[in-house]
């Protein structure tokens, strides 16, 4: 089944979580840059923005690589990175309109979110749940009846 | 060491300009103080040489993480800023931020700072990457805690630097100046502001890339999954200040126990009043909860004010500083976006405004009472919730002019100035602006505050948690208002308190949390490697600390009589709300001696016991303090109790 990581941006409170416990999970290193998941903090306006690979299907990053080491799982859609192909040019890291393909300044190895494979940590630790890691279809209902709650508001009284 | 810990000290002696790493201290050590508060504790016992005075070259400041610090365990940001107090100048200043600091501070390579001597030149400190340089300031000098953040930034060309930095009133060296960090938090008490003033040190900024070891990853992150389940189970702090702190929930908790200040704690009735409107306003105004690192909590806020003469205008409080009771409730303003507006100049200047603005509302009330008038006041006319003068008198304090010379010492000196009826009216404990809510209906709160030997905040001990059940022996309590088992949960809860404050989180992450100690016992084992860390391992900790603390008091001329330091308003029984007619004053004494005997301290003279100590292998303190005589016992020590009404 095709799931997404859902968003909601005005949930977020900037504070890492997702990034510090993302980077103890798949790097066993405590490091919020090496998260797979980062988070661009705005701090005057108070707003915050998760940044992770949205998986996109028409996908900038598997275009431009040279090397065809973005690889996508045919199932969950999801693009992983093939080390042993990947030659480290970061035309991927260019090419992302969201700034989610990310690079470890140490080993220089270029990272990306996977949705661990199934089961993210980020969602158990944001505690407003501004992450959250559901089927596409359950994630379009959703928004489809809190968009429609507000036409139903709207039209109210008037019928 | 396998982890938990980065493995270095930064000692910074700004007299000689040179900059050291030192490694921690060994492991031997690291378990008997862990880190934060403790081994800040440790370290200024050791290196502050007796008869320093508080803005002396020699005073260390200290800026120190805990081993939990970094790692994605819940509030992992905790910095504690230590120093010998400017407040009281007989205690240790203990004060804590949170934000982005001390984790960054971590993975730029050093578990803390100590900074020694003073600068000729105002200067601020850089360190990236496990190296660290000293770089003028004078350009900074003058600039409020926001400009300076953001100039450093710029300076230093690292947008995400942590920068933790005075404002005009540490320069300045003022009562309650604070060391502030992001644009939400302070460093609040112990006036660890006025100590960095003092060392020309404007600010201190790091960023890095490196990481903190987890000894053992997939253990902790179970841990740290069932810490962060458990916060938000059942009655925890967390659960109250859940995104926005004490502006979503807080102020009608508060109203609820009629605790809070305002107009210089003489109407209670009033703050109840100025709470539940205050909750209310924060409805209408767009309210953004601010996350520190790894914090699940999100206390400090940023806050649009929705309506009235301040509408749009943007304030940014946070943990650590006081709120708008200091700054405004205190002083009788009723409209809450002032009251923000007025928060917000307290805060740009680096300044606690629970010292300045107990000396300002002291002020007041002389004023309102035709007790000084406006030749005392430099003309001003100072009525009740008159919002235009407290900005001027801001300006006059921090440049000591005219009433400001007097307001710059804070609420007692400026009681002491005009004496008589002053004296009962002032709002301080042991000279200082207190954690500003009116305690007096929690008055175990209020006790603890006054024996503290950290400074009168729960940043240096804190006690209002709730009953911490059977895994800290938390003793039965009588009803309220009656003094049986306050010592004992006074003593229970700061050896919980210290401990917490030692491994590197914040307390809204420990409080009221269930089985708490275990559970941090267990995450701390995960991160370090360490393979037996009990309970009773963590207890003994923050016992050793408090009686390190009290140790160092004592070295430095505390008395008994330090502990009956507190001001007047605080023993009148309040004329409304909960604890109306009730006071804490005829029980304190008697509450001061049990205290000091169940922490094993001579009843008398509150002088850790030598085998108190000897029991906590801090035999060579115990040689220390021996040679000291305290002049003073508390028996001795005058203290009237105001007049009672008849039921209490």
């Amino acid at each position: 089944m095709v799931y997404m990581l859902d968003i909601d941006y005005i949930k977020c409170t900037g504070c890492q979580s997702c990034s510090v416990a993302c980077s103890l999970k798949r790097e066993k290193i405590s490091n919020p840059l090496l998260g797979r998941i980062q988070v661009a903090r705005w701090e005057t306006e108070g707003l915050h923005v998760p940044i992770v690979c949205r998986q996109c299907e028409d996908a900038p990053c598997a275009q431009v690589c040279p090397v065809n080491a973005l690889v996508r799982d045919s199932d969950s859609r999801v693009i992983e990175i093939d080390n042993n192909r990947c030659i480290g040019c970061r035309m991927c890291v260019i090419a992302c309109p969201f700034g989610a393909m990310l690079v470890n300044p140490h080993s220089l190895k270029v990272m990306k979110c996977d949705y661990c494979h199934g089961d993210p940590l980020c969602i158990h630790v944001c505690q407003n749940q501004a992450i959250k890691y559901v089927p596409l279809t359950q994630s379009l209902y959703a928004k489809r009846m809190a968009g429609s709650r507000k036409i139903l508001d709207s039209i109210a009284g008037t019928v | 060491m396998s982890g938990g810990y980065v493995g270095k000290l930064l000692r910074v002696d700004l007299t000689t300009g040179t900059i050291t790493a030192e490694f921690l201290p060994p492991d031997n050590i690291l378990r008997q103080y862990l880190g934060g508060v403790g081994l800040a504790t440790k370290i200024l016992y050791d290196e502050v040489p007796l008869g320093t005075k508080p803005l002396d070259p020699a005073n260390r400041l200290i800026f120190l993480t805990g081993p939990l610090g970094g790692t994605p365990a819940p509030t992992s940001n905790d910095c504690a800023v230590c120093c010998l107090s400017h407040e009281t100048g007989y205690t240790m200043g203990v004060a804590h931020f949170h934000g982005f600091f001390g984790s960054t501070l971590k993975f730029a390579g050093f578990d803390g700072i100590i900074v020694q001597g003073t600068s000729p030149n105002p200067v601020y400190l850089w360190i990236m990457d496990g190296k660290a340089e000293i770089r003028d300031a004078s350009g900074l000098w003058g600039k409020d805690t926001h400009e300076t953040l953001e100039t450093i930034r710029e300076e230093v060309g690292q947008p995400e630097a942590a920068v933790a930095c005075i404002g005009p009133a540490g320069e300045a060296l003022m009562k309650g100046a604070a060391v502030c960090t992001d644009y939400h938090h302070m460093a609040a008490k112990g006036g660890a502001g006025a100590v960095m003033g003092s060392k020309k040190l404007k600010a201190v900024a790091a960023w890095g890339m490196g990481g903190v070891s987890v000894a053992d990853p997939d253990k902790f992150i179970d841990i740290m999954l069932e810490w962060r389940r458990k916060m938000f189970t059942g009655d925890t702090n967390a659960q109250m200040l859940l995104n926005g702190g004490i502006a979503t929930r807080g102020y009608e908790t508060m109203g609820d126990v009629s605790i809070t200040s305002f107009k210089n704690l003489l109407d209670p009735d009033g703050g109840t009043a100025m709470a539940y409107a205050i909750s209310e306003f924060n409805k209408k105004c767009i309210l953004r909860p601010q996350g520190s690192f790894s914090c699940p909590v999100a206390c400090a806020y940023r806050l649009e004010i929705a309506e009235g003469p301040h509408k749009g205008f943007i304030a940014t409080p946070g943990g650590g500083g006081e709120s708008i009771e200091g700054s405004a409730l205190v002083m009788g303003i009723t409209d809450p976006g002032t009251c923000y507006w007025l928060t917000e100049k307290f805060d740009r200047m680096g300044w606690d405004s629970a010292t300045p603005g107990l000396a300002i509302s002291l002020l007041f009330e002389l004023y309102e009472r035709g007790i000084i008038s406006q030749k005392d006041t430099d003309g001003l006319e100072l009525r009740w919730g008159n919002a235009e003068v407290i900005p001027i008198l801001i300006e006059k304090t921090l440049k000591r002019e005219g009433i400001g010379k007097v307001l710059a010492e804070g609420p007692k000196a400026t009681a002491e100035y005009f004496g008589g009826e002053a004296l009962k009216a002032v709002v301080h404990i042991k000279g200082t602006g207190p954690n500003i809510h009116d305690w007096r209906p929690i008055f175990e709160t209020l006790f603890s505050y006054a024996v503290s030997p950290a400074g009168p905040c729960h940043q240096g001990i804190g006690t209002y948690d709730p009953d911490l059940g059977p895994e800290y022996s938390f003793p039965q309590l009588g009803p309220m208002f009656t003094p049986e088992g306050r010592a004992l949960a006074t003593r229970v809860r700061m050896i919980k308190k210290l401990y917490d404050d030692s491994i590197g989180v914040c307390w809204f992450s420990t409080m009221g949390v269930d089985g708490i100690a275990d559970l941090t016992g267990r995450a701390l084992m995960a991160a370090t490697g360490w393979k037996d860390f009990s309970v009773e391992e963590a207890h003994r900790i923050g016992e050793r600390i408090i009686n390190l603390m009290q140790a160092f008091s004592v070295r430095f001329g505390h008395t008994p009589a330090h502990d009956l330091d507190i001001g007047g308003r605080w023993l009148e029984p309040p004329e409304s709300g909960v604890a109306k007619g009730l006071s804490i004053a005829p029980n304190l004494k008697y509450m001061i001696r049990d205290y000091y005997t169940v922490m094993g301290w001579d009843p008398e003279t509150g002088k850790p016991l030598t085998e108190t100590l000897t029991k906590l292998g801090l035999e060579k303190v115990a040689g220390d303090i021996a040679k000291i005589k305290v002049p003073v016992r508390l028996q001795d020590v005058p203290f009237e109790t105001p007049a009672q009404p008849e039921q209490a």
